[in-house]
């Protein structure tokens, strides 16, 4: 998948959710911020978080901070295994998780 | 000004609690309750209404359940007060509290359960569209009998739905947001994983949405039928190839951590899996990698989550009570079944054992029926004082019967003065319907002395005594060889015969007594008194009402301190010999001494017979009795014991008499109490309860009375030839086991009769 075609199937997956955070660095990361522009959240919780990092504690941190029935796009690769615990985050607080395939 | 006189009260209350000498959870849960009966009266006076009791479940501690009475005002501005008939148990959240599973360990105390059904009891201020007697399916109510609750919460339950379905109604709220949140399900192919209420609950519900396809996936197929009957199209096992199935949405209701794999794999790119049973635990791998192939969402739909959806929607829409009323309603109507889903009706007192049989899975679904309990809700008075019931009232069974005066008293002559000798006489001077007439005892003065005490003749020769003109028993309590030659010389006499424990020296002895009484038509038992002591009668009572289930086990320990002077006269001195110390004389030691008492106890209260035992003893040097006895023993039904026995244990040490049966425990020794975790018994279940330890007057010579009816209405005697045989019987088997170092059958108490 060409840089620009996750650019937009992660917009695609975000639906009109704000406030935005991006979770780490790198082009697809530079390339979100530059199009999400007054989406990207400020200070309090934001409505979506897009991790945008290959890091699996920055999937669990995305859990934690994204907001009650917020969103939390799965932008970069995931590694695997993932051990995580779904009930205190995903499934009380109501989460979605949303997969973009990152490597076709 | 408020918060100030709240402290002052508490402190009050804090320090009236340490006053009582109250410490730990103790104190807590008396100041819990004294601040809960003070805030009650606020409320009921501050509101003019009136106070009711009630019963609720209270889970105290890791396997501990207890029915606690409550107090309530009745229903406030907005409220229903509701006298719930039915509470739903949700297996799977219950039972992970139960065990205490990951993600669900309340803090002790707390209250289970979170949905039932009822009627309006009282219904407050400002609420027009129920009354009392109307029946409701409430949501987020505790297991009890009472629960007040806001009356936007409760819904009207339609004409024809049965109060156990209806109390499934936030079962079916929480199955019902995540059929909702799995999106549009009308033509698409639906997968719901998990069997359980909530899984079969969300099947069901999602049937109706008129899906194209709807497969039920679990572990076993042991729920398949259910499934189908439920709507599910098909049903397949999570060994199965799920990746074919290519749900468009996936509802996964099993709570299991390691079931978000197979969820994924059963939907297809671009569906949606809600997370509806909750996780106990951290899943190893949460199957994020493959939910990035497929383009998945992985929705969470935990019920909290969908109060907060109704909080920010804010457009004064009620998704809990619309989903209520979607269930009652397909209920009504007949396109939804859930008398499965209510499954059995369990008494709320058996809270313990149903959430054990739950936690076995020898259970899928059950209800508390609240009508089981005699009064569910009970009218308090404002001025009544706090209840502060630390443990229920003692129970105590009827006392044995003491026959009635009336005819001529049985005579009876005492053979031998020591001191069970006197302690015999004593008992027959204080019986009704007995008469000691004549005391024997070869030593000099023994016999005099019971007579100068008691006022009866002295028979300086046993043939004197053991005649028939001048008595029609004989109680006989001398050195143990001597009980089996006396007691058939007493038969041969005439004379019924009472020995004191044990029959005899050894079984052969003991035969030989049962059969010369037989021979002779007369009557024969053994002293085991302590069968007429309150707490006994209280246990045997409470294994016949059949509550208690099997037996399982027996502990005993009886370590006394023997004097080095018992050997050579008795506690007291009076009857100088050392017969004790015997091993020809007595038959043995502390086993067969003291034990014998509890051995008869054990038969009566169980009724079973013993089939092996096995053991040890041990003697002081040169001792030809054993000091020290321990004994493994084995029942026909899988029960077994441990007993323990010592003459010498420095310090003496608190005896311990315990039996434990499949449904409870009963202990006798050093405190007598008792816990049932079934409702039947005459106990309050899952609770300890003492036991009555009051005897109506003395149980020797209340065995004594008995023992005179018995004979005189010619039935047989409450400690029968066979009782005493019995006992006899397991006392060789123990001696011959620990002399052998093998287990030893016992024999039946008939054989060789």
């Amino acid at each position: 998948m060409s840089g620009e075609a996750r650019v937009a199937a992660v917009l695609e997956a975000l639906g009109g959710a704000a406030p935005v955070e991006i979770a780490g660095e790198g082009e697809l990361a530079d390339a979100l911020r530059a199009r999400l522009g007054n989406r990207l959240a400020g200070s309090g919780r934001p409505a979506a978080v897009v991790v945008a990092s290959e890091d699996p504690d920055a999937i669990r941190a995305a859990l934690s901070a994204v907001d009650d029935l917020g969103l939390v796009v799965l932008a970069a690769p995931v590694p695997e295994p993932l051990a995580l615990d779904l009930y205190p985050d995903v499934h009380v607080r109501g989460l979605t998780v949303a997969g973009v395939a990152a490597g076709s | 000004m408020r918060e100030r006189a709240k402290r002052l009260v508490v402190a009050g209350l804090d320090r009236a609690i340490a006053h009582r000498g109250l410490k730990g959870p103790e104190a807590a849960r008396t100041r819990s309750e004294l601040v809960a009966w003070a805030r009650n009266r606020a409320r009921a006076a501050g509101g003019r209404r009136r106070l009711v009791a009630g019963r609720e479940l209270v889970v105290t501690g890791p396997g501990r359940a207890e029915l606690r009475p409550f107090e309530l005002p009745l229903a406030g501005p907005g409220e229903v007060t509701i006298e719930l008939c039915a509470t739903a148990v949700s297996p799977g959240t219950e039972t992970a509290q139960w065990l205490r599973l990951p993600n669900a360990q309340p803090p002790f105390p707390y209250r289970p359960g979170y949905s039932g059904a009822g009627r309006v009891l009282a219904a407050g201020a400002g609420v027009g569209d129920l009354a009392p007697g109307d029946l409701v399916a409430a949501p987020r109510v505790p297991h009890a009998s009472l629960a007040n609750v806001p009356a936007a919460w409760v819904s009207s339950v339609p004409g024809g739905v049965p109060v156990e379905q209806a109390a499934l109604v936030y079962l079916a709220i929480i199955a019902g947001y995540g059929v909702r949140r799995a999106g549009p399900l009308a033509d698409e192919r639906v997968c719901v994983l998990g069997a359980g209420p909530i899984g079969a609950l969300a099947l069901r519900l999602a049937a109706l949405q008129a899906p194209a396809e709807l497969v039920a996936i679990a572990r076993t197929r042991r729920r398949e039928r259910q499934a189908l009957a439920g709507g599910a199209s098909r049903f397949v096992t999570v060994e199965e190839p799920l990746e074919r199935l290519g749900a468009t949405a996936v509802i996964e209701a099993t709570g299991d951590p390691a079931a978000i794999a197979p969820a994924i794999a059963a939907a297809r790119p671009g569906g949606t899996v809600v997370l509806l049973g909750s996780p106990r635990g951290t899943s190893e791998d949460a199957g994020f990698a493959a939910l990035q192939a497929k383009r998945l969402r992985l929705v969470g739909a935990h019920i909290s989550s969908l109060a907060t959806l109704a909080n920010r929607e804010g457009d004064g829409s009620d998704p809990f009570a619309e989903l209520a009323g979607e269930y009652l309603g397909a209920l009504a109507a007949g396109r939804l079944e859930a008398a499965d889903l209510a499954g059995e009706a369990a008494d709320p007192r058996e809270a313990g054992l149903l959430y054990d049989r739950l936690a076995r899975g020898e259970l899928g679904a059950a209800h508390f029926d609240w009508s089981r309990l005699e009064r569910r809700v009970t009218p308090r008075r404002l001025l009544a004082g706090p209840r502060l019931e630390r443990e229920p009232a003692p129970f105590a069974a009827p006392p044995v019967l003491r026959p009635r005066a009336g005819g001529a008293p049985l005579r009876f002559a005492l053979v031998g003065c020591g001191d069970i000798g006197l302690a015999n006489a004593r008992a027959i001077a204080a019986a009704r319907g007995a008469e000691l007439a004549v005391a024997h005892d070869p030593a000099p003065g023994l016999a005099e002395a019971v007579a100068a005490e008691l006022g009866c003749d002295v028979a300086p020769q046993l043939a004197q005594a053991l005649d028939r003109e001048r008595a029609d028993a004989a109680f006989i309590s001398v050195p143990h060889d001597l009980h089996a030659p006396l007691a058939a010389e007493a038969a041969r006499s005439g004379l019924h015969v009472v020995l004191e424990k044990p029959l005899a020296a050894d079984l052969d002895g003991g035969r030989e007594a049962v059969a010369a009484a037989a021979a002779a038509g007369v009557a024969l038992t053994v002293c085991f008194a302590f069968r007429y002591h309150r707490p006994i009668q209280s246990a045997r009572a409470l294994l016949a009402s059949g509550a208690f289930g099997e037996l399982r086990g027996v502990n005993l320990v009886f370590h006394t301190e023997k004097p080095a002077a018992y050997w050579q006269g008795g506690f007291s001195g009076r009857a100088r010999s050392d017969w004790r110390a015997s091993r020809e004389r007595a038959g043995g030691g502390v086993l067969i001494m003291n034990l014998t008492h509890y051995l008869d106890l054990v038969r009566y209260l169980t009724g079973a017979e013993p089939a092996w035992v096995a053991g040890a003893t041990r003697s002081e040097a040169g001792a030809e009795v054993e000091d020290a006895i321990a004994l493994s023993v084995g029942w026909g039904e899988g029960a077994i014991g441990a007993l323990s026995a010592s003459a010498s244990t420095r310090g003496g040490s608190p005896n311990r008499f315990e039996l434990w049966t499949e449904h409870g425990t009963i202990r006798l020794e050093p405190e007598a109490r008792a816990y049932c975790e079934r409702a039947g018994s005459g106990l309050e279940p899952g609770r300890w309860t003492p036991l009555s330890t009051e005897d109506e007057g003395d149980v020797r010579a209340l065995f004594v009375e008995r023992f005179a009816a018995a004979v005189r209405a010619g039935g047989e005697p409450d400690v029968t030839a066979r009782d005493a045989l019995g006992v006899q019987a397991f006392v060789a088997a123990a001696y011959r086991a620990a002399a052998t170092g093998e287990r030893v059958a016992v024999e039946a108490p008939e054989a060789g009769t």
